[in-house]
């Protein structure tokens, strides 16, 4: 009876808006590769911070003041007199972390498999509009609390705008409606954080996922499942991605928020990393602190910035270490997408561009030394020679033959070929052969069964 | 090879006294937040040796009640709270700004965030690094921000400090070490003690939050760990069918 009526329903809803279709059409009739393994986890965690910090900010709005007297005070005001302020607070400063984390692996992934070649170049594309306008909202975001860090970094970062010939000073004038970042520029910034960029944001991940459902996923084998259909125009290789991927979603995102709790409850500074130590400091436009760093997630691209000496050079350089991911698609010419065939020097060349990358990341956090000078250099020259060399090696590399059906999400360590799989093999192999390994694996293995007996006595 | 040995040797001392720099390295605050006993004895120091000048005004009497568990007659009885002050009041400083300046040529600062601003190492190190200098206006100096304007209010405690300097080549002097010289009322871990529940109270102003977040962390975690198993059982359950992972995949 209830059944009845609520197929009624959904009928007269359906003749006037497409909810049916647009459920079959993008969850369960949305046909997904079914070999994914954990990197392709990081897209829907994304969605899911984004929405946090959508929920989040809100509450914060109805209780911070954009005002540069009042800004510092009513952070301190939500985090002690505002009803579980603390933990929005914090979940607020720690979720601007870890989507960063989130989306350098989400990347990561796409250059591994190769999802931003054809046919998914507007995938990536709008992918980086949104990395763009996320790093602004951090920024932005960042300036808010008004504590030391967030001023100064704002100042040395708008500054950067004055290098730029001709209307550059201009520019930076604009962007912080003063000549020095003040109350104004805390506004302008309030305005654009809160609104104007979350609503880009999220026209952009509609027109990033609309583009993604036109073409359909890729897969850690880098072939097209829609190339392989059976009688029913159903991908061989696909299923449904409601409800398998949904519920394996679900259990990532679980994961994920124990992650994130454990920092917002033991750790909310991370280190100072998270939150930095100055900015528990007011801003104080009469003193400049020591060292100015900006947060971790925008210190590689700050590092390749120290690295050249020149300030517009440097300003030149940073805006082209961004602009380079754009051109991705048409800078590696392999038609072969996922790492797994593709040839060694490929995989030599992505293994340096991450160690480069990470490597400024961390060099971005310390002070200017000439040894962190020449390794800065040196890694920014890496991060370059990346997508620089592409281009000519890409067309004519030596790639392995691809398969005609999915394989495994994980390939296992025994199917690994080459001299690195073998040197791991025989170091695992020595491994196992200690007296160690044997005493600890006897007791994981009573362990288990300990485990095993326990949950099945409670399950029966 | 022995003058290889040496030269590195000598190249890794001459590194390790270049990262020291002029200062001496903090020292380890082994700050328990959760120790009330501590908390409330670091309120006391706080309200006897700070409070004439500084202000926490972040932290309110009636939060500060709740947390210590000290009732408000207690804290009025004990002058934890100054008289004619109300309960919902701010912990404000008993000095105007306009005298400060005039008397020590600074505005104290206010002590709400100091703990996370500074770190509780650097605190800990900073209260117990006052030495004699006839040199400054205040009569002492600082091992770890040098040329302070805070006197030495610790010193009854304490004693009287001593700096032993060294000469670095091609540096100029070094502070190396501070001696008592005069002791005080108390022994140096009578002092170190003392020091450490003044930390103690302050780090507690900084965030008091703390307590909150560390006694609903472990239901939280405990909570997530549940739903993640279910969740978990819930995927596998699903994913067990074969018309999805042909038996091999998945």
């Amino acid at each position: 009876m209830a059944g009845e009526k609520t197929k009624s329903l959904l009928a007269w809803v359906d003749e006037r808006l497409p909810v049916s279709s647009f459920w079959k059409e993008h969850l369960a009739g949305y046909y997904a590769p079914k070999n994914f393994n954990f990197l392709y986890f990081f897209g829907s965690l994304a969605l899911l911070v984004l929405v946090i910090q959508i929920v989040t900010g809100i509450f914060l709005a109805m209780n911070y003041k954009p005002d540069a007297n009042l800004a510092f005070d009513s952070i301190e005001y939500i985090m002690r007199d505002v009803s579980w302020g603390w933990l929005i607070r914090y979940m607020h400063s720690t979720g601007a972390s870890l989507f960063f984390v989130v989306v350098y692996l989400h990347m990561f992934r796409a250059l591994f498999y190769g999802s931003f070649k054809k046919p998914r170049e507007l995938v990536w594309l709008f992918g980086m509009f949104i990395f763009l306008l996320l790093m602004a909202e951090a920024f932005m975001g960042y300036l808010l609390p008004w504590g030391q860090m967030s001023y100064w970094g704002a100042q040395v970062i708008i500054s950067l705008f004055g290098a730029i010939p001709v209307v550059g000073e201009q520019l930076a004038l604009l962007i912080r409606g003063d000549y020095v970042v003040a109350d104004a520029t805390l506004n302008r910034f309030f305005a654009l954080h809160v609104s104007a960029i979350p609503l880009a944001l999220l026209g952009l991940v509609v027109f990033h996922l609309a583009a993604l459902h036109t073409v359909g996923s890729n897969n850690p084998d880098g072939v097209e499942i829609k190339a392989n259909k059976d009688a029913n125009g159903i991908p061989r290789d696909g299923i449904p991605f409601h409800p398998y991927y949904t519920v394996k979603d679900l259990f990532v995102a679980s994961v994920f928020l124990l992650v994130f709790s454990f920092i917002i409850f033991y750790t909310p500074d991370f280190g100072g990393y998270f939150l930095e130590h100055p900015n528990f400091e007011p801003a104080n436009p009469m003193k400049t602190p020591e060292h100015i760093a900006p947060v971790w997630y925008f210190t590689p691209f700050y590092s390749v910035l120290r690295a050249v000496p020149d300030k517009l050079g440097g300003v030149v350089a940073m805006g082209a270490s961004i602009a380079l991911l754009f051109l991705l698609p048409w800078l590696d010419r392999c038609p072969v997408k996922s790492i797994r065939y593709r040839s060694g020097v490929f995989k030599l060349a992505l293994t340096l561009l991450v160690v480069a990358f990470i490597g400024l990341g961390i060099l971005g956090t310390k002070p200017v030394t000439t040894t962190t000078t020449i390794l800065a250099r040196l890694f920014a020259g890496t991060y370059f020679l990346f997508f620089l060399s592409l281009p000519f090696y890409s067309r004519s590399e030596k790639t392995t033959a691809l398969p005609e059906r999915l394989t495994a999400a994980v390939i296992p360590l025994a199917e690994r070929k080459g001299w690195l799989w073998d040197l791991v093999r025989f170091l695992l192999c020595r491994v196992q052969k200690t007296e160690l390994y044997n005493r600890v694996n006897s007791q994981l293995t009573v362990l288990c069964v300990k485990l095993k007996q326990i949950c099945c006595k409670t399950k029966s | 090879m022995k003058n290889l040995i040496a030269v590195v040797l000598t190249t890794l001392v001459s590194l390790a006294a270049h990262a020291e720099g002029v200062g001496l390295p903090l020292e380890d605050a082994e700050v328990d937040i959760t120790d009330l006993e501590s908390l409330k004895r670091g309120a006391r120091y706080y309200m006897d040796y700070c409070a004439g000048c500084h202000s926490v005004k972040h932290m309110r009497y009636s939060r500060m009640s709740v947390d210590l568990k000290l009732p408000e007659e207690q804290l009025r009885s004990e002058s934890l709270m100054p008289p004619g002050s109300k309960f919902q009041d701010s912990l404000e400083g008993s000095m105007n700004g306009e005298d400060s300046k005039n008397w020590l040529s600074v505005d104290p600062p206010d002590l709400s965030l100091v703990a996370r601003a500074r770190g509780e190492d650097w605190l800990f190190s900073y209260l117990k690094g006052f030495y004699v200098d006839p040199a400054s206006p205040t009569g002492s100096n600082n091992a770890v921000l040098k040329n302070v304007g805070m006197p030495n209010v610790l010193w009854q405690l304490q004693g009287i400090q001593k700096a032993v300097f060294k000469q670095i080549p091609g540096e100029g002097e070094a502070l190396d070490q501070l001696l008592i010289e005069h002791r005080g009322t108390m022994s140096e871990d009578q002092f170190d003690a003392a020091v450490t529940d003044l930390v103690t109270f302050l780090a507690y102003v900084a965030e008091p939050a703390r307590f909150d977040r560390i006694r609903y962390g472990k239901f939280v975690m405990l909570g997530l760990l549940a739903l993640t198993f279910v969740l978990y059982r819930l995927k596998a359950e699903y994913w067990k069918k074969s018309d999805t992972a042909n038996g091999d995949l998945g």
